[in-house]
């Protein structure tokens, strides 16, 4: 039994010093800003995800997966350039005089990344096993009766009704190959992809990411990135923190109140453009206050939209029009946001018969910029010329459940994701049978038209379909239409795109 | 003891059992999943067809029959997500999550231990307290605030250590330092207690009068007392583990189960957060049924 000395304690403690700050010391050799450029040659980036991928799939996903469906896969038509379709698997299209027949003749140059061709037989295998009813973008796929390989090089798609959207609704549908699918199935293929992009799999990373790279000699134009890291860090401080540290290369949907301190960082920029999404009020048109037009029409008078957007967006948004917003197929840019008039408001307000009870107003704490805060300042605005309301925040899961049930009374505001093509927001807000709340055959009649009609009559088909949703009925009171925002590490190449994070060049 | 050890598995087997049950019940109370699911230009016959193709449309308890029988079979069904079948999701997250919650146990179990007898050795009060205090501190932090601070100083502002996913030995240093410091400062007042209630006792003083130094009385005498009320502690507080991983994994972007069951729980992935949450709650009674043992070995009044 021997009692150490103070002596040995003291050698002790400083050996545990020693092996603590070699420990952080080796540790800390682990780290290290993301590689964003080779030694010669283009850059890599590093961009995270908003969740993990739970499958590279993009026939069953539905989730975290576009901006890697983009890099590693082709639809017919890329979809997401704000000037129009661009060809990319079909390098042609026409539509017979009816409407009803789409034609596509694939591009004899693409090809799989396992060198092999892309035929009809690949686009007509996808889009069937898309309209499967257990298919989760089943959907989607309503107006289309069937597709069919007239030739290898030859797709025909055969509609049940006209509907002169198709090329941005089929643009939304990567294209698998049939042969690989088939012989490795779901799960062999989420493994292993195979797509017919710019980038292709080279591993998947821990925990829902995929390390992709640039297809040499690719049949599209040249990329300017050398490959792509996807990784999951769904929270947008996180983000922001990798971004600063060098662990990211990109930040898509940069948060407004990060913009600012984003463009202070060194080395590294915002990149800003018009976004496609619009926030909006709807009224519960079945009970209460809102079956009363006046008292929609006081409301779109009572919200300061100029000042929401310069105060809770901080300029980084614009007051919306309409729910088409700019960047969209069919905006009427015509069109001007409703003015702010509380004085109007409150005598529309007095007609309406609202009696001053409270009304719920529901709205959800993610995906809605600014959610919180957007919700106080219009409750605030509300509350000035006499209309009471309960913000009421919930999670944007169980908001979208309530939204599909209609079960949401009173009033409620969210932020819906347009499309490239204005029929996104007509199929999912204004036609008969989705989340129109209202019955109006003189509207669901003009979402027809808009269906039939081609080129400049579309277009005014769509302008009048806008007047009578919007400034006619009032059924929703547009508000905000927020910035697509990014921050981006220098040396990133980066085109900012209005609709998604797109890291791939088409044109 | 085998009476012991019966009882005890069988109130395990109990405990998963209505885990199981409860999974099932709080997840249909969630919602249906199918507005997460599908687009919302997907019109009500489509949401029906869906519907029926996942087995939604059937009666509650014929979906719990048939949710029973797999489950034994250890089928919980495909993802709703696409992402195959949902257990090998969870086995595939489950590593991170077990590594992550193992080497922060084992970090707070030696830093508790260790910092416990240096303080009982040292006889310093001041040692004592500035340890307390500091552990005190952490314990009055939140755990995600801890981590952003972690991440804030040591990720972004000196960089030394990496803080997002799991990539290599660096990539444990936050998430585990972050975990591991939740628990100290209750892990050293129990030591601290349990030491407290065997000063003075007369075995230790038969040993003092024998010579013993303090070091042998501390560790031969006292610590084997000590050890059973801070194996049982440390096993009832493995759950803070289990929640503590939630807000770490989260924080860290760590792909680990707990990740994965919160991610399911958003999309409404029935499956996945049914063999997520059951994973764990087995892996959780299984190690507390591993502790009452450790303990009924170390301490044979409790196996009486």
């Amino acid at each position: 039994m021997t009692v150490p000395t103070s002596r040995h304690r003291r050698r002790r403690l400083r050996w545990a010093a020693v092996l603590t700050a070699a420990g952080i010391a080796l540790a800390g050799c682990g780290s290290g800003a993301a590689d964003t450029a080779a030694a010669d040659g283009p850059p890599t980036a590093t961009v995270p995800l908003s969740a993990p991928l739970a499958v590279i799939n993009p026939i069953l996903d539905t989730a975290a997966g576009g901006p890697v469906y983009s890099s590693m896969f082709q639809s017919l038509v890329f979809n997401q350039d704000p000037e129009g379709p661009v060809p990319a698997l079909a390098e042609s299209w026409e539509t017979s005089e009816d409407g009803l027949t789409w034609t596509f003749h694939l591009d004899p140059d693409a090809k799989w990344h396992d060198g092999t061709q892309v035929t009809a037989e690949d686009v007509v295998f996808t889009l069937t096993q898309e309209q499967q009813p257990s298919n989760p973008h089943a959907g989607t796929l309503g107006i289309l009766d069937r597709a069919e390989a007239a030739d290898p090089a030859t797709v025909l798609l055969h509609l049940n009704r006209p509907n002169s959207a198709l090329v941005a609704i089929i643009g939304a549908k990567y294209i698998l190959p049939k042969a690989y699918y088939e012989q490795v199935g779901p799960s062999g293929f989420s493994a292993a992809p195979i797509g017919s992009g710019p980038f292709k799999f080279v591993e998947a990373v821990a925990g829902g990411g995929v390390e992709l790279t640039r297809v040499e000699n690719w049949h599209g134009p040249e990329q300017p990135l050398a490959g792509i890291t996807f990784t999951p860090v769904p929270s947008a401080q996180a983000q922001v923190a990798g971004l600063q540290s060098g662990d990211l290369n990109v930040v898509p949907e940069l948060p407004t109140s990060q913009a600012e301190r984003v463009a202070g960082l060194p080395g590294v920029r915002v990149e800003e453009i018009g976004g496609a999404p619009v926030s909006f009020i709807a009224f519960d048109l079945r009970s209460g206050p809102g079956t009363d037009q006046n008292f929609r029409e006081a409301v779109n008078l009572a919200v300061d939209k100029e000042a929401l957007a310069a105060t809770v967006m901080q300029g980084h948004a614009v007051p919306a029009a309409g729910l088409i917003t700019p960047p969209v197929v069919g905006y009427d840019s015509t069109r001007t946001p409703t003015g702010y008039d509380p004085e109007r408001a409150r005598a529309l307000l007095a007609e309406s018969g609202y009696d001053g009870s409270p009304i719920p107003f529901t709205y959800p704490t993610s995906v809605l910029v600014n959610a919180d805060e957007m919700a106080n300042a219009v409750a605030s605005y509300l509350s000035e010329i006499g209309i009471t309301v309960q913000p009421t925040p919930i999670d944007y899961s169980t908001f979208l459940q309530q939204w599909a049930g209609q079960q949401l009374t009173g009033m409620y505001m969210m932020q819906y994701k347009n499309g490239t093509d204005a029929d996104t927001i007509v199929s999912s807000l204004y036609a008969r049978g989705t989340r129109a709340l209202f019955d109006d055959p003189q509207v669901f009649d003009t979402v027809d038209r808009s269906r039939e009609t081609t080129g400049d009559e579309r277009l005014a088909v769509l302008a009048e379909l806008e007047r009578q949703v919007i400034d006619e009925n009032r059924y929703y009171a547009p508000l905000l239409v927020p910035n697509a925002m990014y921050g981006v590490a220098e040396g990133i190449p980066l085109v900012p795109n209005p609709f998604n994070p797109i890291f791939v060049t088409w044109k | 003891m085998l009476r012991y050890l019966a009882g005890r598995c069988a109130q395990a087997v109990l405990t998963v059992f209505v885990v199981v049950a409860l999974t099932f019940v709080l997840a249909r109370i969630a919602g249906d999943p199918t507005a997460l699911l599908l687009p919302a230009t997907a019109t009500a016959e489509d949401a029906a067809e869906f519907r029926q193709a996942l087995g939604l449309d059937r009666p509650l308890l014929t979906q719990f029959v048939q949710y029973l029988a797999d489950v034994s079979r250890l089928d919980f069904g495909e993802s709703l997500r696409g992402g195959g079948p949902a257990f090998d999701v969870v086995l595939d997250r489950m590593p991170a999550t077990l590594s992550l919650a193992g080497i922060s146990l084992l970090v707070s179990l030696v830093l508790a231990l260790g910092l416990g007898l240096v303080v009982e050795l040292s006889r310093s009060e001041r040692l004592r307290s500035a340890i307390l205090a500091l552990a005190l501190l952490r314990e009055a932090v939140p755990v995600f605030v801890f981590g952003l601070l972690l991440v804030l100083v040591f990720g972004v502002h000196l960089q030394w250590l990496p803080f997002i996913g799991r990539d290599g030995p660096a990539t444990y240093v936050l998430p585990v330092l972050t975990l591991s410091s939740m628990t100290l400062a209750l892990y050293l007042r129990i030591l601290r207690s349990s030491f407290g209630g065997e000063e003075g006792q007369d075995y230790l003083r038969t040993a003092a009068a024998k010579g013993a130094s303090r070091r042998y009385t501390i560790l031969r005498e006292a610590l084997p007392n000590v050890m059973p009320p801070f194996v049982t502690t440390v096993a009832i507080n493995l759950g803070y583990l289990v929640v503590g991983s939630v807000l770490v994994e989260s924080v860290f972007s760590w792909p680990g189960v707990a990740y994965t069951v919160v991610e399911a729980v958003t999309q409404r992935d029935f499956p996945v957060i049914q063999a997520g949450v059951i994973a764990m709650a087995v892996v959780f009674v299984v190690i507390n049924l591993l502790a009452d043992l450790i303990s009924a070995k170390l301490d044979p009044r409790i196996r009486l």
